[in-house]
Formats: C-alpha cells, structure tokens, sequence
C-alpha cells in the first residue's frame, strides 16, 4: 500500500471515529491527535523488538490505545542509539543522537498527550563561526551559517526526553538483556526465542531494530524474509559513526568546524569537530567530534580507546596549533560501530528510497511489522523524530487490522 | 550612546544632503523594495535618492555623472533565527544614460549603517501542543560599512526599478569581522516628473 492510499483509506475509517472511544476503556479522545481518528479492531498482543525511539514510541502508543505489549530490548538500557552521559560535563550529553533535524512540535506529537504539564528548553542551533579545514589549511566560512539551522536540547537530552516522557508509561513492559534470536510467524500467532532461552508469544510483532541487524541476519525469520526484503535491505547503506567528546581548560576552536570539503559535507560523509556546549549556558569547554560515513572507519578500525582518543588529538593539534594538548583535560568515546546491538550509525538511502522503504514496511503474512530510524515513509529518515513517527502508521495499521 | 550619535549622524547627513538637493530642484526620489541578506533572509527597505550634484563631468557623451546620497532604513529576517534593522547612508557616483526616451543608471557607492541584530538563541517548547511559550535572544548592535553596486532605469516619468547589492564587514566591539551581503530589488518613485 503506498502511502497516497493509505491515506485515502485512513481518511474513510476516521467516518467512524465516534465509534472509536466506546472500544477502549481508558482511552480518551485527547490521545486521537498523533494519529488521527479510526477504528481499532486488534485486541490482542504485540512484541515489539528493540527498545530504541521507535520501539518506545510504538510502545507508548499501544499503552495509549489499551493495547498489550511487551518491549524485548538486547542491552541492558533503552535508547539504542539515544543515549546520553551525565557526568562528563557541567551539562549533560547526548553520547547518540543529538539534534532536533525538524520544528520542535515534533516533540509534542511524539508524546501525543495534551495532558502532559511541562515545557522543554531547546536552543537553535545555527552556528555562528564556522570553519572548514581543507589540505593543511583552516578556512573561515562563517556565511554557511545562513544556510544551516537546527534545534538542540538545551540542558537535557534526547535520552531525557524518552526518559522522563516515555519510558514512565512503559517502563513495567520492557525486558532487557533480551537479544532476539529467532522470530517464528509460520503458526497462527508469532513465536519470538531470545538467546537467553525465553520463548514469547504474541498476535503482532514489531521489529524497530536497526537495518544493520537485518542486514547481517543476526535474527533468523521463520520463514525467511523474502527476497524483495533482502533486496531492499541491501540497498540501504548503514556506514560506521563514532562521537568524541572531549574537554578542554579553555576554548580555542570555532563552534563548527567541517572537515574537507564542500564534495564530503554534500556526500553524507560528515566529520565535523561542533562545540558541544554551544548555547548551553555553561562555563565548560567540550569539543566533540561527530563522524559518520566511510571516513569514520579511521577511527572505529583503530581496536581501542586510547588509539582513537590519540589519532582524534593529532588532528586537534594539526589543526589548531597545538592548543588541543595544551588545554586537554578529558574525554568520553562513543563507538557506534563497536555496539553489539547497532553495529554502525544511520540509515543512507541512495536512489529509489521510496521504493526500499514501502518494500520493508509491508508486513510478513499481517503479523511482522517493520519500523524503524531507516524507514520512515515521510522520507524522514536517520533521525530520531523519523524513528519515532515511522511507527505512527505502523501501529495504527495493526490496530486498525483484526 | 554611540549607536544613537552614529545614526543621528547618518540622519542629519542625510538631512542635509536633502536640503542641498532641493535648492537644486533635481529629481529626487523615494525607494521601497525587497531587501535581504544574501538573497535568502527576506525584509523590506526604505530609502531615497537625494541628488547632492548634478552633471558632475561635462561630457561630449550623452551620459552624465552625479554625487547621490542614499538614506536608508531596512528590516530583514530568517524567522526562526533573527530579526534584524539597519539604519544606513551612503554616497554614490550614479551615471544616467538616456535610450529610448527613458533614463537608465548604474553607480558604486559606499555607506555607513548601524545594524541591530536580535538573535533568537533559544525557545521553550510545551510538550502538550507543541507551542512555542518564550523565546531567548541575544540582542547586538554592528557598524556595517559598505560598497555598493546598483543598476535601474525608469519606467515613466515617475516609475522605475533598481537592482542593488552590497557588500561590507559587520563590526562589533567583542566580535570578530563577518562579512554581510545585502541585495535588493525595488521600485523608486520620483518626487517630481523626470524624461
């Protein structure tokens, strides 16, 4: 179904909106707005696998609706790749996703309750003095600032945001340490074994895991997933990324600077060192560096920590004259490659992105649901707003679907 | 302070240049147009066309050579960053031709112009609707010398439409130099019927 249709045919099942709010007990008319208006015909259970933005947002939804759910998450923490470190500075960091790629109403609509009493603190982040370090030379380029706007979270975090707005709702429903081995849909419900021996049954479930576990085929479908899926799948690129954070006595650098040039920053290969507490009201100075894209590998091969904090401050020096070990005072890594459970950074649709994305989202026999950072049918991909509202339409087809 | 004596400066230059101009009885005229910062942060402008001197280089040409003083105040913005003013007033060499009976000009200027800036640094967001209750800003002041290239002609006898640009560095006391670009696009309106 694409999504002109789908559209189409949610529009004609909103006629019968009034009769919605006589099916649920505790489901109000205030949680209608994410969704929209439609009759909800599934009473039964949901798995979800993955405890990410959208397996927590697909889990919030469901316990809006009254719908039964578990959350079966591999590590030991919800996020996946929304994760944030509390210690490291005045302020607190987003070791994952960090932006805010879209109007901040976004985060209204993903916690989808016009109950909830309580405002967040976001700056704009449009960087003021900008750089680009180019063959041995840095450039200043501050008129790119014109040309790039965005939003971050002043004195939180993504993680927060799901932490204190999300995960309260659901928090009972979610099973750590659960790495999914197996899903089984060939019977009349689903059958989901994880590699600590548990066994789950469940009518629907929802894979929100990143496309690098599909890719690599670390969860065995039974049957398999079909061939157009795997094609699909294969398509998708999803390169290494790692975040560096590291603190210094004094600030010394720009608040962007882009490694390379224009030909990288327009490729999806970005490497750029941000100043991490821009706007963020603090006295501390903490440069990180965000690198996504073939050019992350340099670091994420490098086997070790103290390899990549090393090569990371060469090039600190290289560009700034030395003032990188002059003032260094500590750092945190984030290897996104090296996590068992992401294996990589984002999503990268190259050509026919509509078409990967509508093949991936259509359900397994009605029973396997895909959602996910990489597939939001807006075209929203790699974020995390995409991530959660990709499961928007999803659950409300299985709601919707006896 | 200082930003009040400069733009009472560049008022009063621009006051006096129009004084001198009506003594001439010369065509002087009013400006509006579409103003912006490098073409993408949209706002309006004001301004006007004072000829200070006429005719300044006798020619055997058809063309002629005048000293125009050019006050001007303008407003632009990217919504969901800054809103920012300038106050401005320049001086440029215009040269007018004639052809089919309408006339045409093109000069180089420079200016002078105080630029008050507010940057929007942050919002606060209600997570029930999606509002934005309050924003923080950052507000600045910047001298922002310029040159300017401008090109137009005239419609009828009172009509016409010029093309602008301008380019200069925006001062501040506790900032670096960052170069602005400013481009325009508008119609003047003669105070008095011109050829």
């Amino acid at each position: 179904m694409d999504r002109k249709t789908f559209l189409r045919q949610a529009a004609a099942l909103g006629l019968g909106a009034g009769f919605f709010t006589t099916l649920l007990s505790g489901c109000s008319k205030e949680y209608l707005t994410t969704l929209g208006d439609f009759d909800v015909n599934f009473d039964g259970k949901v798995l979800i696998i993955g405890a990410g933005a959208a397996g927590l947002t697909a889990g919030h939804l469901l316990r809006q609706y009254g719908v039964d759910f578990e959350i079966l998450e591999a590590s030991g923490n919800f996020g996946g790749r929304v994760k944030e470190i509390s210690d490291f500075a005045e302020f607190p960091i987003d070791l994952g996703a960090e932006w805010i790629h879209t109007d901040p109403a976004v985060l209204s609509r993903l916690i989808n309750d016009p109950q909830v009493n309580a405002d967040v603190d976001l700056i704009t982040y449009q960087p003021e003095t900008i750089s680009l370090w180019k063959d041995g030379e840095l450039k200043r380029r501050n008129i790119f600032s014109h040309f790039y706007s965005e939003y971050k979270f002043k004195r939180t975090t993504w993680y927060s945001f799901f932490a204190d707005y999300i995960v309260p709702n659901i928090a009972d429903n979610i099973r750590y340490n659960s790495p999914v081995e197996t899903i089984d849909y060939s019977g009349t419900g689903v059958t989901v074994r994880t590699n600590n021996g548990y066994v789950y049954t469940a009518d629907k479930v929802l894979v929100t895991v990143p496309v690098s576990i599909l890719q690599k085929g670390l969860i065995d479908f039974i049957p398999g997933l079909p061939t157009n899926k795997t094609d699909a799948l294969d398509r998708i690129d999803f390169p290494d990324g790692i975040k560096v954070f590291i603190s210094f006595a004094e600030r010394f650098y720009p608040d962007l600077t882009y490694i390379g040039g224009l030909g990288d920053i327009v490729s999806g290969d970005d490497k750029i060192f941000y100043d991490a507490a821009f706007r963020k009201d603090s006295p501390d100075h903490v440069l990180a560096l965000f690198n996504v894209g073939e050019s992350a590998a340099e670091y994420t091969s490098l086997g070790s920590d103290e390899a990549i904090i090393n090569r990371v401050m060469e090039q600190l020096d290289e560009i700034f004259d030395g003032k990188a070990s002059q003032h260094y005072q500590n750092h945190v890594i984030q290897n996104w490659s090296a996590e068992p459970y992401i294996q990589g950074s984002y999503s990268h649709h190259g050509s026919g992105m509509d078409d990967i994305i509508s093949t991936l989202l259509e359900p397994l026999d009605g029973k396997v649901f895909f959602s996910g950072e990489a597939l939001n049918e807006e075209g929203n991909t790699s974020t995390v707003h995409g991530a959660g509202e990709s499961s928007f339409p999803v659950v409300k087809r299985m709601l919707q679907e006896v | 302070m200082k930003q009040l004596t400069l733009i009472s400066l560049i008022l009063g230059l621009g006051l006096h240049a129009g004084l001198f101009a009506q003594s001439n009885s010369l065509q002087n005229t009013l400006t509006a147009g579409y103003f912006s910062q490098l073409g993408i942060e949209p706002g309006v402008s004001l301004g006007a066309d004072i000829y200070v001197s006429t005719d300044l280089f006798s020619s055997s040409t058809s063309a002629q050579h005048h000293l125009v003083f050019q006050p001007q105040l303008a407003a632009f913005t990217n919504p969901e960053n800054f809103q920012s003013a300038l106050v401005r007033g320049g001086i440029a060499l215009r040269r007018t031709t004639e052809r089919k009976g309408r006339l045409r000009f093109r000069q180089l200027g420079v200016g002078l112009g105080y630029m008050f800036h507010s940057e929007i640094t942050g919002l606060r967001v209600n997570l029930a609707d999606g509002s934005i209750t309050s924003k923080e800003r950052d507000n600045r002041q910047y001298v922002v010398p310029t040159i300017n290239a401008s090109m137009g002609r005239m419609l009828n006898d009172r009509l016409g439409y010029y093309l602008s640009a301008s380019y200069g560095p925006k001062l501040h006391a506790e900032r670096k130099p960052d170069g602005a670009v400013f481009l325009e696009l508008g119609l003047s309106y003669s105070l008095s019927p011109s050829k």
